[in-house]
């Protein structure tokens, strides 16, 4: 009688339970479609693979090895215990347990996940409210999943204990924990203990259930989500900008100016978010006292578009329905030019003669220079900014809310520099700059909203080809100085093998000028068969396209393309990151069909040849920077750093950010030409973390990289004794000898 | 408000200016809307925003300077008007203007403070001459009110107010705003509006449209020498600078 009535409640409980979180689900898949609907890339291999590394194999977690072990613990962990949870509520019901092999290991392996477990969420604890990691939230609310984990495990554990006196099973060695409840209540009655075994079974299947009812409204969701996300993910190079159809005359609006303009995928993103912060925790920008935060982007956008799908369907996102939803999220502050450090004016020359840092402590990632308590980077104030004005706001409503401005502000879209490291951090997979840069394409294309030197910059590439409208026909003026050297042009020289595509920095900019010269004296030391494209070069658009313009940027390709298609052109060098990426994983989008180098590779392929012999020795201490648009774009960090090892007497150092984690120079993403009030300037707080590492050189091996460092060098009154230069400049001098 | 804005193409400035039988080779050349002649237009269109109205731009020149009519409808005008002219006098097109300009009423009308190439400064004034209507400039910012406008000019180093009933001629300075980026629905949009033309002969009498002015000569400048850094103890610079004013500027 009392297991039938049992089973009638356990059954319209759980039914009850059931259905509530499968609306929710649904509810939230349904805000999902709002999106536009995405082709994927039949390339399910790929997929499996990046489910297997980075679901099962936890691999981008493991990056913050502490946080990484924790997560492995509770992720691997939850999938046992519902092997387990299976078994006790099936006894609870019927008596009997599921029939596992192997029954009493089964029963072991269970408890001691469930003690792990219990670890895992104590650390987890630590690191959130005793360490006080800066990039995670405190509060009440990230605790709850700590207290769900917790009162879940001693659930199970308690079930177990009580179902152990209730039978009068003896203790176990196969069995420690319940073994050891069950051995704290000596005498027990077994009516009693019966009592206590229905009140811990339904604490455990309460608890459970209430839990996967909370999972799909809170961060949690990406216990769902996240794993779709990773199939989901892209499967070309990182980075890579989708193209928009301008020719599309049914396109009402180019970029993303309402939530409803991303992909569904994109929107996807949104919920598998589960806030750890890490993206933010690496970004230049909020590093340096921007508004910028990839964290905050990500849930501000989720937040927003839950409301937004609640307007669209009128149906509350929440279940059960606790209290009445009044108002909606907006930003309270919605420009911000002079950023979010207290001390606002640490930019430029007070940074390099000192400035009194924010009373905060420092955070887990910031790093300090040596014998000095002055943080390089905090990404604190940020966070504190986004918590403190996303807000509801009682007076807005859906339309009013913009998600231009409201959601998002001005601020926060110019201030990306593009640099990927948030992508790169991201566990579940998220990509933050595509999101970004459709925000910026609806700014420029739509409502030709552009910061003012972003503008002049896109209107000179548009007018003479290079940002700083120099003229077009002083492109190849450069080779005034190359003495005697001769570098032929396609028409000089129709055979060439490798087309040197200078570029607007290497072809204007007098310091790149410099790492030009050097570079093509190795081409011809090697005997390379090469020729320039001479006047009719013109800018990648790598420019205007990460600043948005799309239309300015297919121009500049498809010109470029025909040129390259007039002239043959089967390999491409050149010394510039963001020319190589948009060369080689953008341009084959409209036609190109070539391959694409960095000068960086080919040094040293041609010192592996031993085309190049790096003579003289350098006795330095040299650090190397990464470029992202090399790094983590594409995956170049081992070809410059042979190249400075080839060098006798090369002393290379690692900064604490290399490879990987290397933090950008603070010019990406068209950031190199527009101002930089707010906060720190990025290429300051870089140049500070190379200088931790007391190098004689920093070298580089990108013109936007060595113009922000040898700013930063100048800045802080070291580029006497710290000199800036690229990795070809480098080679050169031990290739040629001192000049 | 009913706003014309004068405008002129002009070769882009960064352009290399390549001297060929005595004239200023255009072939390849870059051609942009002279930038004072932007910020007139975008001073209109700010004006347009705020208080409603159209924005008719007009330019005199060849079928080439279509394109700086489509930029100005790209960025937001609503109607542009070419006349087909070769004339280059300022008298000559001050007087194409006024025909224009006498075709509709107009509450302001706009013009750019001077052209880029020539450093010719005179047909806005010469245009408010013609139409008879005071005129103001160069203005670095602008309000209208109750019919009025109220204008701060650049007066050679000061800030002179000036007040004056519309209609009226301005003449726009740099600092006046910042011209706006033209959106991609902007572009696509001017690519269909129409562009009224006149013919320059048909609107005015041709002893008008004769030149005036005559170029004597066309010379590109001298190139400049490379600069200096003087080296070396403290007093032999000055012996070495004090020695280079006297020789090559001649002081003595």
């Amino acid at each position: 009688m009392w297991q039938l009535l049992n089973f009638l409640l356990f059954l319209l409980v759980t039914a009850a339970f059931l259905l509530m979180t499968v609306t929710v689900i649904f509810r939230r898949y349904h805000n999902i479609k709002l999106g536009k609907p995405v082709q994927f890339a039949k390339e399910t291999r790929k997929r499996i693979n990046a489910v297997l590394l980075k679901v099962f194999g936890q691999k981008k977690l493991l990056k913050d090895r502490k946080s990484g072990l924790m997560h492995v613990v509770m992720f691997y962990g939850f999938i046992i215990l519902q092997f387990g949870a299976l078994d006790i509520i099936f006894k609870g019901l019927t008596g009997h347990h599921l029939p596992y092999p192997a029954y009493p290991f089964f029963q072991l392996s269970q408890e001691l996940t469930a003690l792990l477990v219990l670890i895992a969420a104590g650390y987890a604890f630590y690191r959130r409210y005793i360490e006080k990691l800066k990039r995670l939230k405190r509060g009440w609310k990230p605790s709850l999943v700590i207290i769900f984990l917790t009162s879940l495990m001693f659930a199970v554990l308690f079930t177990l204990g009580f179902d152990r006196l209730r039978t009068g099973e003896p203790g176990s060695l196969l069995a420690p924990a319940s073994s050891l409840i069950g051995a704290l209540f000596p005498g027990m009655t077994a009516t009693a203990a019966t009592g206590l075994y229905y009140f811990a079974w339904w604490a455990h299947l309460l608890i459970l259930l209430s839990f996967a009812l909370y999972i799909p409204q809170s961060k949690h969701f990406h216990l769902i989500t996240a794993p779709v996300n990773v199939f989901l993910g892209r499967t070309g190079p990182p980075g890579k900008l989708q193209p928009v159809d301008l020719e599309d005359e049914q396109a009402e609006s180019f970029g993303a100016g309402r939530i409803e303009d991303f992909t569904q995928k994109q929107l996807l993103d949104l919920y598998a978010c589960v806030e750890c912060g890490r993206c933010t925790s690496m970004c230049p920008a909020a590093a340096t006292g921007k508004v910028l935060s990839p964290m905050h982007l990500i849930t501000k956008m989720r937040d927003h578009l839950t409301e937004k799908g609640a307007a669209v369907t009128s149906r509350s996102p929440w279940l059960p329905p606790f209290k009445e939803e009044n108002g909606i999220h907006a930003m309270q502050m919605t420009s911000c030019p002079e950023g979010t450090w207290i001390d606002s004016r640490v930019t430029g020359e007070t940074a390099a003669t000192g400035f009194t840092p924010p009373d905060q402590p420092l955070s887990a990632g910031a790093t300090v220079l040596p014998g000095s308590a002055r943080p390089i980077t905090d990404i604190a104030p940020t966070i504190a900014w986004h918590q403190r004005y996303w807000q509801k706001d009682e007076e807005k409503k859906m339309d009013t809310v913009g998600l231009i401005g409201d959601v998002i502000t001005e601020d926060e879209i110019w201030a990306c520099t593009t640099c990927r490291n948030c992508e790169d951090q991201c566990p579940v997979d998220n990509e933050h700059v595509d999101k970004l840069l459709d925000l910026r394409r609806y700014l420029v294309l739509m409502e030709g909203k552009v910061p003012q030197e972003a503008q002049r910059a896109m209107q000179n590439i548009e007018r003479q080809g290079n940002p700083w409208g120099m003229s077009r026909n002083d492109r190849t003026k450069w080779m005034d100085g190359l003495g005697g050297l001769k570098v032929p042009t396609v028409k000089e020289n129709p055979d060439f093998e490798y087309l040197f595509f200078v570029g607007s920095m290497g072809s204007y900019d007098n310091r790149t000028i410099k790492v030009t010269r050097a570079f093509v004296r190795l081409l011809n030391k090697a005997g390379v068969n090469f020729a320039i494209l001479g006047n009719e070069e013109k800018n990648s658009g790598d420019t205007p396209r990460r600043m948005g313009n799309e239309f300015l940027f297919q121009e500049l390709c498809r010109e470029n393309i025909a040129t390259f298609e007039k002239y043959h052109v089967r390999k491409i060098v050149t010394a510039c990151p963001h020319t190589f990426n948009a060369l080689k994983n953008e341009y084959p989008d409209f036609g190109l069909k070539a391959e694409v180098v960095h000068h960086t590779q080919l040094l040293d392929q041609l010192i592996r040849e031993g085309k190049l012999v790096p003579e003289y020795p350098i006795n330095a201490r040299i650090t190397y920077h990464d470029s992202c648009y090399l790094g983590r774009y594409n995956g170049v960090y081992d070809p410059p750093r042979s190249v400075l090892k080839a060098i006798q007497g090369v002393a290379l150092v690692e900064m604490k950010r290399s490879r990987e984690k290397a933090m950008c120079c603070g010019a990406g993403g068209g950031r190199m030409w527009m101002e930089e009030k707010a906060g720190k300037r990025v290429n300051i707080a870089r140049t500070e973390q190379a200088l931790e590492v007391h190098p004689g050189i920093i070298s580089s091996a990108c013109p936007y990289c060595l113009t922000m460092l040898s700013d930063g060098t100048k800045m802080k009154g070291v580029d006497d004794h710290v000199l800036t230069k690229d990795v070809a400049e480098i080679l050169a001098e031990s290739v040629f000898g001192p000049e | 408000m009913n706003l014309l804005v004068c405008i002129r193409q002009t070769l882009d400035t960064e352009e290399k200016i390549v001297i060929e039988n005595g004239k200023v080779s255009h072939a390849d050349a870059k051609f942009i809307i002279n930038p004072y002649d932007e910020y007139a237009i975008e001073e209109a269109l700010r004006l347009r925003e705020a208080e409603g109205g159209t924005v008719t731009v007009v330019t005199a020149g060849p079928e080439q300077a279509e394109s700086a009519l489509r930029t100005a409808l790209a960025m937001g005008a609503d109607k542009a008007v070419r006349i087909n002219t070769s004339a280059a006098d300022a008298r000559a097109i001050a007087a194409l203007l006024a025909a224009i300009a006498k075709k509709e009423t107009y509450d302001l009308i706009l013009g750019g403070n001077f052209d880029v190439d020539t450093g010719a400064g005179q047909v806005p004034i010469r245009l408010a001459e013609e139409l008879d209507m005071p005129h103001i400039g160069p203005v670095t910012n602008l309000k209208v009110q109750n019919g009025r406008i109220r204008a701060e000019r650049d007066a050679e180093g000061a800030t002179e107010v000036v007040t004056c009933a519309l209609p009226a001629l301005i003449t726009a300075q740099q600092g006046l705003n910042e011209p706006r980026y033209p959106s991609l629905p902007g572009i696509m949009k001017a690519k269909r509006k129409p562009i009224a033309e006149f013919n320059g002969d048909e609107l005015v009498s041709a002893e008008l449209l004769a030149d005036t002015a005559q170029v004597v000569a066309l010379f590109a400048p001298q190139p400049k020498e490379p600069g200096r850094i003087l080296q070396g103890e403290l007093d032999d610079q000055v012996e070495e600078l004090a020695s280079i004013l006297r020789i090559k500027c001649g002081l003595s």
